[in-house]
């Protein structure tokens, strides 16, 4: 029995060395199709007054977020759920926090359609688009079928294939630097995985690629089912998106509804919510001091070019 | 022309159907084999997130089994939208992707959701394992030692031990003791709700299905593909033969269009009109000799009627009867008088032949004519001339008769001017005659008046042609042609040497008379022109087994080497101009070849007569006895 339970812990312990991998330091995209979804992304028409375009929701030099608890749409409406940094998005496995579509190039079509966000539909941006010269061109260039919504969405989405943030600290020291953390940030991150955090933030995005119920241990009150308002599963109810942890810093505040302004109470709730224990001041500077390793640099072309 | 076109539309449709058949099979093959594999990556995928879900429970990098879900449902968007795999024609497939394509999904869902579990499990193990470290209560031991042997030991009853740990919770009160307890209970829990998951997963196992429905579509797909290559042998087999016989088709058509062009080329420079016709007598085409006989030009008379020649020179019944043979389909042949472009008359001896299709219907007509008016106008003319010749030998003939009759005449008419000048020139004297003498002198006078009429008799016979032909003696004849010439010989002192044999036969007498007197005329006038010998005409009359032979020989020397040949043509004359004329051997052979059936010959002969020797000409009539 004794040898069992070693054997389990070694297994553990080998595991637990891969679950968070680093962001890679290649990116391969497509120049041409980065640069219209980068034209594409700052556009307002892409909204039905010409006043909201990706970015004003997804504030590049801001985290990829816009710090609000929830954003504003068209004519100043505003959602129910925070808006979830674009950074590092396409190492998620899922998008939205309901992770209701799997890619980016169906996430982008969202936000166009959301009444309470862009309000617009695909036949009326491409009206717009197709009186811009410099577009028709553009699409013409790299897609034999011109301006249509799927190329919208695939230039949007490879312009953001762009939007990462390799190379931070963390990463780092997971390729071997073990001068990268300081000591205290190197107890924030045992403790990270000694609480189990790790379970549920794990891979290259530290998150993103499990769908967690919000609440495990103690019930997290909330209007907001997750999950359950598009399976209509009884065991989705409050299942979210386990969000990414990276740039985590820059992105307040937290959680789907966004009322979470600090870092710090984020970590409180969570260690209340998901494993039932009130962490000791330090234990939670710790954590902390670890989570600001995982911001990298953001070498990703930001405002658009005036041409 | 029109079968090549449809033989080539054939062959190539042939073709394109072949083309269809292999592209299709080609297709269905690929996509077989992309289905295949699409269906294979499934099941290994399955096989994959079956181990991901029994493995016990460790530390997971969800990105490695979120790629490969990413990855298999790639796989599966394939299969779902692939086109082909729509439109199969077996209800069992449809069912059983059916079946895959609500349990595929289904998977993704448990392994999303043992994902979550397992998470939290990690989490609370990891959490225990660091309260243990830390201490806890030696009674919760136990505890500690079942959660952790939990998915090894199926056979526990976790409800059970939830229901024991319920009452640990009141029974200790330090932080981490109830920590642990909260982290146990979590751990009983949801390897409960995974043990759930596991036993609804035997129930449904989704690789039965996929190893079913891939196992099912193999066997489809090789039925189909089994067809379309029989399909494909079938029609290549067909292709084949269709090939071969075009090309036996072409060859023989190359050979036949060979020997057409060749016989073209023979019709367009044959020196024959033809006319082609069709079915209706419109005419379709004409050589080229047509227009060099007729004037008129292709473009002149395609489509137009051949009644256009029509010169009205023969009778409608002519023309009927021309129809009515070609059109029973039988081949007709006469003469016709046509009138060219300029006016003038053609004759043309013609074939006209109805040429027939395979349904036995008249196709066309073929006329074949060949020109024949020069031929035809030099036959007229010839006889114009020969009615001439015939006019001019009876106008020499009766020439020879008048002298002829003046010279026999002149005896008995001096016999009975001398017996009746005597007779009166005694009346008139007075001179006593006795009436045995007056007897004497009108006897004679009476005589000659006799032998005048004769004479005459003789001649009026000779100038009536025979109209027919009559059984006479050649001998009689023989004495009458004497008759009329015998004065002339007496005086040329000639003697005929006869050696007759008394024959009868039934021809023309007259024209024989015509003949002999002609030959024995010849013959005297050579003679007189021979001074110093006995002049002798031998006259031979006999006959063989179904001939007459009749030979007039001279010994005047024979004819010359150099006109023997000539000497029987027209006009041909060794006498002076006031002597003949030249007609008279070549009507003599005329008449006797043409209105005697017999013929005239002549050749030179040596022969000896009263021990002297001679040379002369030989004449020989023969005709048949009957």
């Amino acid at each position: 029995m004794k040898k069992l339970l070693l054997l389990q812990l070694i297994t553990i312990m080998l595991f637990s060395e891969e679950l968070i991998t680093p962001i890679p330091l290649e990116n391969n995209v497509n120049e041409k199709k980065a640069f219209l979804g980068h034209k594409l992304f700052f556009d307002v028409r892409l909204s039905k007054d010409n006043t909201i375009s990706c970015a004003t929701c997804h504030i590049l030099d801001q985290g990829g977020d816009d710090n609000l608890k929830v954003s504003f749409g068209v004519d100043g409406k505003t959602g129910n759920r925070n808006a979830p940094t674009v950074l590092n998005s396409k190492f998620n496995h899922t998008q939205f926090w309901d992770g209701r579509v799997i890619n980016l190039e169906e996430q982008a079509s969202g936000p166009i359609h959301n009444p309470v966000e862009m309000n617009s539909n695909f036949d009326e941006v491409i009206t717009k688009l197709k009186k811009d010269k410099k577009y028709i061109a553009l699409f013409n260039d790299i897609y034999q079928d011109g301006i249509t919504p799927k190329n919208i969405t695939n230039a949007i989405a490879e312009y953001e294939y762009t939007l990462i943030t390799p190379n931070g600290r963390f990463d780092q020291f997971l390729r071997g630097d073990k001068d990268a953390l300081s000591s205290d940030e190197k107890k924030g991150y045992k403790l990270f995985k000694e609480y189990g955090c790790i379970s549920c933030h794990n891979g290259v995005n530290i998150g993103g690629n499990l769908m967690q119920k919000i609440g495990v241990i103690e019930n997290f009150e909330s209007s907001d089912k997750g999950r359950y308002n598009i399976t209509k599963n009884e065991a989705d109810k409050y299942y979210f998106k386990v969000p990414s942890l990276r740039n985590i810093s820059l992105t307040s505040p937290y959680f789907h509804d966004g009322l979470t302004p600090t870092l710090k109470d984020a970590v409180i709730k969570m260690s209340y919510y998901q494993i039932g224990y009130t962490l000791s001041e330090i234990e939670i500077d710790y954590i902390i001091k670890f989570l600001h390793t995982l911001t990298g640099e953001q070498n990703f072309k930001k405002e658009i070019s005036n041409e | 022309m029109n079968k090549r076109i449809i033989t080539s539309t054939l062959l190539v449709m042939l073709l394109l159907t072949l083309a269809f058949y292999i592209n299709n099979a080609r297709i269905q093959n690929n996509n077989f084999f992309q289905i295949n594999d699409t269906v294979e990556k499934i099941i290994l995928y399955n096989k994959e997130f079956d181990l991901y879900l029994k493995n016990s429970f460790t530390y997971n990098n969800f990105d490695i089994i979120e790629n490969k879900i990413k990855k298999s449902k790639q796989e599966f968007e394939k299969l779902h939208s692939n086109e082909l795999l729509k439109k199969l024609d077996s209800s069992k497939l449809h069912h059983l992707l059916k079946t895959l394509y609500s349990q595929i999904p289904q998977k993704y869902e448990i392994i999303a959701r043992v994902k979550s579990y397992r998470a939290i499990l990690n989490k609370s193990f990891v959490i225990a394992q660091k309260l243990k470290k830390d201490g806890i209560d030696k009674n919760l031991s136990p505890l500690y030692t079942t959660i952790m042997i939990l998915d090894k030991n199926p056979e526990l009853n976790i409800q059970n031990e939830l229901q024991k740990l319920d009452k640990l919770f009141n029974m200790y009160t330090s932080k981490n003791d109830k920590f642990f307890l909260k982290h146990s209970k979590t751990i009983l829990i949801y390897q409960e709700k995974l043990n759930v998951i596991h036993q609804n997963l035997k129930k449904s196992s989704l690789e039965t299905s996929l190893n079913k429905f891939n196992t099912n579509y193999n066997y489809y797909s090789q039925s189909i593909i089994k067809k379309a290559y029989l399909s494909i042998v079938i029609l290549f087999i067909l292709l084949i033969f269709a090939i071969i016989f075009y090309l036996a088709y072409d060859y023989n058509l190359a050979l036949s269009k060979k020997e057409l062009s060749r016989f073209r080329k023979t019709v367009e420079d044959s020196d024959n009109i033809i006319v082609i016709t069709d079915a209706n007598t419109r005419i379709k085409y004409v050589n080229a000799t047509f227009t060099k006989v007729t004037g008129y030009t292709q473009e002149e008379v395609l489509g137009k009627s051949p009644k256009m020649f029509n010169s009205g020179e023969q009778s409608p019944e002519f023309y009927k009867e021309l129809n009515e043979t070609i059109y029973s389909g039988k081949k007709w042949s006469g003469k016709f008088i046509n009138v060219s472009k300029d006016g003038t008359l053609t004759y043309e001896k013609a074939t006209i032949t109805p040429v027939f299709n395979e349904h036995n219907e008249i196709l066309e007509f073929v006329a074949i004519k060949l020109d024949i008016t020069k031929e035809t106008k030099s036959q007229e003319q010839l006889i114009k001339k020969e009615k001439l010749l015939l006019q001019q030998t009876k106008m020499a003939a009766m020439g020879e008769m008048l002298q002829n009759i003046a010279h026999q005449w002149r005896q008995p008419l001096s016999i009975i001017s001398t017996a009746s000048t005597g007779l009166l020139v005694k009346k008139e004297l007075n001179i006593k005659t006795t009436p045995e003498e007056d007897i004497k002198t009108l006897n004679a006078i009476n005589d000659s008046t006799q032998y005048l009429s004769e004479t005459i008799h003789a001649f009026s016979d000779f100038f009536n042609p025979s109209k027919a032909k009559t059984l006479f003696k050649i001998k009689d004849v023989y004495q009458k042609t004497l008759n009329i010439v015998l004065s002339k010989f007496k005086n040329a002192n000639i003697e005929i040497v006869e050696n007759i044999e008394d024959i009868s036969i039934t021809n023309l007498d007259n024209e024989l008379i015509q003949v002999m007197m002609n030959l024995l005329n010849n013959a005297r006038d050579v003679l007189i022109t021979k001074e110093n010998i006995k002049r002798y005409i031998f006259v031979n009359i006999s006959k063989t087994d179904h001939n007459v032979v009749i030979t007039i020989k001279d010994n005047g020397g024979g004819v010359p080497f150099e006109i023997i040949e000539k000497i029987f043509e027209p006009y041909f004359t060794t006498k002076h101009k006031s002597q003949g004329i030249g007609i008279g051997l070549y009507m003599c052979q005329e008449i006797i070849s043409k209105h005697m059936n017999g013929k005239l010959t002549v050749n030179n002969k040596n022969f000896t007569y009263k021990d002297v020797h001679y040379k002369g000409a030989e004449f020989k009539i023969e005709f048949p006895l009957s």
